[in-house]
């Protein structure tokens, strides 16, 4: 089975003289659940940003969905099959009602309008937050603008999905509500995340980045 | 309830197509433009304010922004008005040609204000965006129009979120130096941080495929009230139009 993702030799740094990646070798095969730890500050995020395009590295070679992968352009279908969760939901929604939000990623996937209507209804409905549909995505509580960021990317049935810090300021219905919808899916995982509990219960793998490298790591 | 471009009030008493009340500020804008008798500017800066009343767009917010315009404008008004600055010339000697001149540049701008302050309350940045498309209008310029409005929402929220931090920690306007120093950083601030958060908001629209183009779930209907809205607006130009024209 071709993998989902494979980085080889990656080094990247915002400035030349702190580099925060020399040297990342990542291999992510579908239905892969892995769990992505690290302190704060060792780039868990750029790791996360890096796949899809949104920092290009210094050098290394990034094969998405097998092909090499260095032009904006090359990242778009990389985007369109890897959904990424900001850390900052803020960032993440930018439409005026939280349908419209959800129905952005579809849309854009080309979908007819009734797949479109049917896959909002859907994901809002399983992430608990279908109340929510007609509301301003800037006016919902934190743990609420969580759920609709997840559903945003979820509803584009993505091929892996790459989360920044999940279930940070989450009450645990609302965890238990995630993983729940997690568990369930079918594709890919890539979770960077601080909460142990939370990576035991959605993930079977274990990566930790450690001065730049990644290194094995253990729940 | 979407949240429009700017603030205003939930006490709108027209609510019109999007679309239709682009092509409507459009056009009353053009017809603006060609005004030139005073009679005619007064009526159309009379019927602007109306129509943003009933767009729904509060008092408060059009007092401030009809403050900072005619401010600005006030700065220009020896510049225009007087005949000439000549040291020989003086006592400098108002002009009644170009004091009127004057006023109908404020009339214009100021009628100006209002039509856009309508239209900015009334919708939202991806509405505006999806109604410009409705129009057959390019897909760059709906691009263009959907990030400038979005980066005045960011622009305002950040202002907001800043302006409390710092209030929180007792900060208040007042006459001493200090608070216009504190002032100076916190637009300072907002630029920068206004600047981020547009560049992860677009990176957030790459990474769901955006290019370009919105759609929204929402579809656009005419409705009978669409109609009167059209009369009224037809009605009050030709008004407007034959008050300019049978001027002196
Ligand atoms: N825009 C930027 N400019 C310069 N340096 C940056 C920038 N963004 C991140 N960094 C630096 O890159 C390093 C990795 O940051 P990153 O956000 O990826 O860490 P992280 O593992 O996600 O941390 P956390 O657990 O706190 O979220 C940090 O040292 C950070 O200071
Ligand atoms: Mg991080």
């Amino acid at each position: 089975m071709e993998p989902l993702f494979s980085l080889t030799g990656i080094v990247f740094g915002h400035t030349s003289e702190r580099p925060v990646f020399n040297g990342i070798d990542l291999t992510l095969n579908p239905s892969d659940r892995v769990a992505l730890t690290g302190s704060n500050g060792s780039g868990k995020t750029t790791l996360l940003y890096l796949m899809v395009g949104l920092v290009r590295p210094q050098s290394g070679v990034l094969v998405a969905f097998g092909r090499h992968r260095r032009k904006e352009a090359d990242f778009h279908e990389v985007r369109l099959r890897a959904g990424l969760l900001f850390d900052n939901s803020d960032s993440q929604l930018f439409c005026a009602t939280v349908e419209d939000d959800v129905a952005f990623g579809p849309f854009n996937l080309g979908w007819p309008r009734a797949r479109v209507e049917a896959a909002v209804r859907d994901t809002l409905e399983r992430l608990d937050v279908a109340t929510c549909r007609d509301r301003s995505p800037a006016e919902l509580s934190y743990g609420e603008k969580r759920l609709v960021a997840l559903a945003t990317i979820l509803a584009m049935e993505p091929d892996v999905m790459l989360l920044d810090e999940p279930t940070n300021g989450l009450d645990d219905s609302h965890v238990d509500t995630m993983v729940r919808a997690l568990q369930t899916t079918k594709c890919a995982l890539l979770v960077a995340s601080h909460d142990r509990i939370f990576l035991k219960r959605v993930t079977t793998q274990c990566i930790r980045l450690d001065q730049g490298r990644i290194v094995s790591g253990s729940l | 309830m979407a949240r429009p471009i700017v603030d205003s009030g939930d006490h709108a008493v027209l609510r019109p197509d999007p679309r239709l009340l682009i092509l409507t500020v459009s056009v009353w804008i053009v017809l603006l433009i060609l005004l030139r008798h005073p009679r005619g500017l007064v009526a159309a800066a009379l019927a602007a304010l109306i129509l943003a009343r009933a767009l729904g767009v509060p008092w408060r917010l059009l007092g401030r922004r009809a403050l900072a315009l005619n401010g600005l404008l006030a700065l220009w008004f020896p510049l225009l008005a007087f005949e000439s600055f000549a040291p020989s010339a003086w006592p400098w000697s108002l002009s009644a040609e170009r004091t009127l001149l004057f006023a109908t540049v404020v009339l214009r701008a100021n009628a100006i204000l209002l039509l856009a302050q309508g239209l900015a309350g009334s919708m939202d940045a991806a509405t505006m965006s999806c109604a410009l498309m409705g129009l057959r209008c390019p897909p760059k310029l709906a691009h263009l129009m959907l990030l400038a409005a979005r980066n005045l929402e960011i622009l305002r929220d950040e202002w907001h979120t800043l302006y409390r931090a710092a209030s929180l920690r007792g900060f208040r306007l007042t006459f001493r130096r200090r608070p216009w120093q504190t002032l100076g950083v916190l637009v300072g601030g907002l630029t920068l941080r206004s600047l981020d958060r547009a560049d992860t908001i677009l990176m957030a629209m790459k990474c769901r495929g955006y290019q370009g183009r919105v759609h929204i779930l929402r579809r656009f209907r005419y409705h009978g009230a669409d109609l009167v809205f059209v009369l009224i607006m037809l009605i009050a130009g030709s008004i407007i139009h034959w008050l300019d024209s049978t001027g002196g």
